[in-house]
């Protein structure tokens, strides 16, 4: 039995990674608290709903164009709202703001369209129900796959291209990272893509598990941060390993105890780090100059 | 007449929340997303007392604010060295934390189902105020003596201290001043104001339950805040009025319910983000966000 829950964590715990390590491109490298993330994990399982279920397009396409449309609404967050603010030197927390202010607007524009009802996935056409593996549901499992494959491929393309290479350098100093020519402002629009590629992946395949209302982008994102702070800001294997260890960790607490206590040991656990070890399980490693 | 009465003690309340969370954000710069679990606990806390150990208005009020002063100060003391985004993800976790905690210990708060039958207050069992007017006289007596406070409390050393903390806190601690106190004491003030806040609150609703005090809540006593303006007082009082007068505007115009509240909340995230851009102190605020 305890199998079962372990095995939930990791399926849970690779969402989480996958998540955080969406937000993480975009605040480890340009510090914004990007909360209208949440709002884009929103926006994504729904236009995958109106894809998929209601229109009855294939299941790949509706992928594609999710991805694609999510990666579109990211790029405009940052082209109408972060970058102009970034321009005009404001503080952080100013930016902290508006982006709340994107999260409410974005959220409640989907409250509008198609009001408060949860929404499920019924199977029809490309069916993944039937398959299953051991204990595991055919969709879970199919998502632990794709998450996990799309994690490497991140990791891949962080560690080897010449983009990652620039985004560990906008990570460690945008200032110098600018004084040495990187066009910071246009690996930000990336960036920014990356991170919605990353969401639109997570939010397609779990709201084909989970189902979907307005307001589950909320409890992701925050359980995304709390796995980057564990994990550890600065460094891209941090949130992999947070989010890892905080599905675990939640699946154990399900096991052992109650479920209706996850939230409180999550942010307990959330404490006892900003209190002891705000710079988390790996730290960023500074070059003195 | 007893709409006028209602919208007015609603006001009188999200005035006490605005002003007193003023402090904090405004003033001492630090934002805090933890307000509405400070607001619960204050609430809950009332109820109790009400209803079990039946005591009337100041005792109640006392509790409810050494006990909110009590669970401020070791949030503060815990999470004041944080900068930034990690002191947000402290109140944060808080507020998570504490609705957890008031939506699961169902023996104290019976959860989801809430607490009602809270009683109206009373002072030393003497004066009853059980009609919406006398309510409203008592609303507005908490807010003014509030407001006289806090307009102290802004112009004083103490606050004239915080002032200059958020403008350059290097530059206090050279002149000697322990900024860590005066972060912990600006939190402190707050959130047991908030505890006023909260028990009109409760008496007044005479039902509670723990989705009245969760995230969202949080957020909107921000966004009433930074509406209206950080470090002033005119735009705390402008912000609540704000708040609390726009639904009701708008349900003149006719909008069903389910279109109603998320159109509310639209023009609250738009305003926001139009404020960020031009004035990133709110409306009246005469100090830059830092």
């Amino acid at each position: 039995m305890i199998w079962f829950f372990l095995s939930n964590g990791l399926i849970n715990g690779s969402l989480i990674a996958i998540t955080a390590l969406g937000f993480a491109i975009v605040y480890n490298t340009t510090r914004i608290f990007h909360i209208a993330y949440a709002a884009l994990y929103t926006w994504a399982g729904y236009v995958f709903y109106w894809l998929y279920v209601i229109n009855g397009f294939n299941f790949f396409l509706s992928v594609a164009i999710v991805v694609v449309f999510t990666v579109f609404l990211s790029i405009l967050c940052e082209k109408l709202v972060y970058q102009p603010l970034s321009k005009k030197e404001r503080s952080p927390n100013t930016l902290m703001i508006s982006s709340i202010g994107i999260l409410i607007v974005l959220v409640n524009l989907i409250a509008l369209i198609f009001g408060n009802t949860p929404r499920i996935f019924p199977h029809n056409g490309f069916d993944l129900s039937e398959f299953s593996f051991y204990f595991i549901s055919g969709i879970p499992f199919i998502s632990f796959i794709v998450f996990n494959l799309t994690m490497i491929l991140f990791f891949i393309i962080l560690k080897y291209s010449s983009l990652g290479i620039k985004t560990r350098a906008l990570r460690d100093d945008i200032l110098l990272s600018h004084v040495f020519g990187i066009d910071t402002y246009r690996l930000r629009y990336i960036l920014f893509g990356i991170s919605g590629f990353l969401v639109a992946i997570a939010a397609s395949f779990r709201s084909l598990d989970v189902g979907i209302n307005p307001y589950v982008g909320l409890p992701v994102f925050i359980y995304a941060f709390v796995a980057l702070v564990i994990g550890g800001v600065g460094r891209f294997e941090g949130p992999l390993l947070g989010g890892f260890i905080l599905g675990i960790l939640q699946a154990l607490v399900e096991y052992f105890v109650d479920n209706k206590w996850v939230m409180l040991v999550t942010f307990g656990i959330l404490m006892i780090f900003l209190i002891f070890r705000p710079e988390g399980l790996i730290p960023e490693r500074k070059r003195v100059y | 007449m007893d709409y006028i009465l209602h919208i007015g003690i609603l006001v009188c309340i999200y005035t006490i929340i605005t002003v007193s969370t003023n402090l904090l954000v405004g003033l001492s710069n630090q934002i805090s997303l933890g307000q509405a679990a400070f607001l619960g606990i204050g609430a809950y806390i009332t109820a109790l007392c009400t209803i079990l150990l039946n005591l009337s208005l100041i005792p109640t009020l006392i509790i409810v604010m050494i006990v909110n002063a009590l669970l401020s100060f070791l949030l503060a003391i815990s999470s004041i060295k944080l900068k930034g985004d990690f002191f947000i993800l402290a109140t944060l976790a808080f507020q998570f934390i504490i609705y957890s905690i008031l939506y699961n210990w169902k023996d104290v708060t019976q959860g989801s189902a809430g607490i009602t039958g809270i009683p109206y207050p009373n002072i030393f069992y003497l004066l009853e105020i059980n009609t919406n007017l006398s309510f409203l006289i008592l609303a507005v007596f908490f807010t003014l003596i509030t407001l006289i406070l806090f307009y102290r409390f802004f112009y004083s050393p103490f606050g004239l201290a915080l002032k200059a903390m958020r403008e350059d806190e290097i530059a206090l601690q050279t002149l000697g001043r322990n900024t860590k106190n005066l972060k912990v004491w600006s939190f402190v003030i707050s959130s047991s104001f908030i505890g006023w806040a909260s028990y009109l609150y409760a008496s007044y609703m005479s039902y509670i339950n723990p989705v009245g005090f969760n995230l969202e809540e949080s957020i909107f006593i921000l966004i009433a805040v930074l509406i209206g303006g950080i470090g002033n007082l005119k735009g705390s009082v402008t912000g609540a009025l704000f708040v609390i007068l726009l639904p009701e505007i708008l349900k003149f115009v006719g909008l069903p319910d389910g279109i109603a509240a998320p159109i509310h909340q639209i023009i609250y995230g738009s305003i926001l983000i139009v404020l960020m851009f031009f004035r990133p102190g709110g409306l009246f605020g005469n100090l830059e966000f830092k």
